[in-house]
């Protein structure tokens, strides 16, 4: 999981960002588990997660539904920010404000 | 993509994409070989029991190798995973594509050089592996046709993960 960073900033073949590592490690769930239930082989997670994978619409929203998200908090045309850092970043930066 | 496959106690590993290529040279070389064994049999061998019985050995050898080559995919038709029926349609259609130009490519060779050709008369050797020339290639089409959508998707592939145990981290 230490390429999560990674996988967040850079792309890769698909030309997509995504946070299905980060929210996986996240709720403790196995790559196994993330197929079931969406009914994929296990591999194909591992291709999404490294950005190596575009997923049709279909798919896209059953990983949402699964994390009860919306689908652009998972998948992003742009680099994701860390969840922390969107979160709360927004928060601080209004604090700091005089 | 099932990345490992049983037979009997033997287990054979495909994740890695460099050694699913070394398998899919190994038996396109043997086919050839025994593509060439078949043909060589067939010329230089009267009929006896002994060249019926080589003949069937290799067509045994032949098809067993079919069998195991499209086996190896069979988890690919049955899966319903996008992913790889994606890549499925995408190798099947880059192997479509290529058989045409193979079966353009086969109809001009025997236009050109079956039968007797005024043209350019060929020595009698020339003349008699010529005139088998569509049978071998009719054979090789029927291999590829069967075999290359397969072996492209086994060349193709990323390396993989290991299994879904491992998968979990």
């Amino acid at each position: 999981m230490q390429d999560n960073g990674r996988r967040l900033t850079q792309a890769g073949e698909s030309g997509l960002y995504n946070r299905i590592a980060v929210l996986r490690a996240e709720r403790g769930i196995s790559r196994q588990q993330l197929a079931d239930a969406v009914g994929v082989n296990y591999q194909t997670i591992g291709f999404l997660e490294r950005g190596e994978y575009g997923p049709s619409l279909k798919l896209a929203f059953q990983i949402a539904a699964y994390f009860g998200l919306p689908v652009e908090a998972i998948f992003s045309t742009e680099p994701l920010k860390p969840l922390s850092q969107q979160l709360y970043g927004a928060q601080f930066k209004e604090k700091e404000k005089p | 993509m099932n990345t490992e496959y049983s037979v009997g106690k033997l287990r054979i590993r495909f994740e890695s994409r460099a050694r699913r290529r070394r398998f899919v040279v190994l038996v396109y070389v043997v086919l050839a070989a025994v593509e060439v064994a078949a043909i060589y049999v067939h010329n230089h061998s009267r009929p006896s029991s002994l060249a019926a019985w080589i003949d069937s050995g290799l067509a045994i050898l032949f098809v067993a190798l079919l069998i195991v080559f499209t086996w190896l995919n069979d988890d690919w038709r049955r899966s319903g995973d996008e992913r790889e029926t994606h890549r499925r349609e995408h190798a099947y259609a880059r192997a479509y594509r290529a058989l045409t130009i193979f079966i353009l490519a086969e109809f001009l060779a025997v236009s050109l050089f079956w039968g007797p050709n005024p043209i350019t008369p060929w020595p009698p050797a020339a003349r008699a592996f010529f005139m088998q020339l569509p049978f071998i290639l009719a054979y090789t089409l029927f291999l590829l046709y069967i075999t290359l959508p397969q072996a492209i998707l086994l060349w193709t592939e990323p390396d993989m993960e290991a299994a879904p145990e491992a998968a979990t981290r």
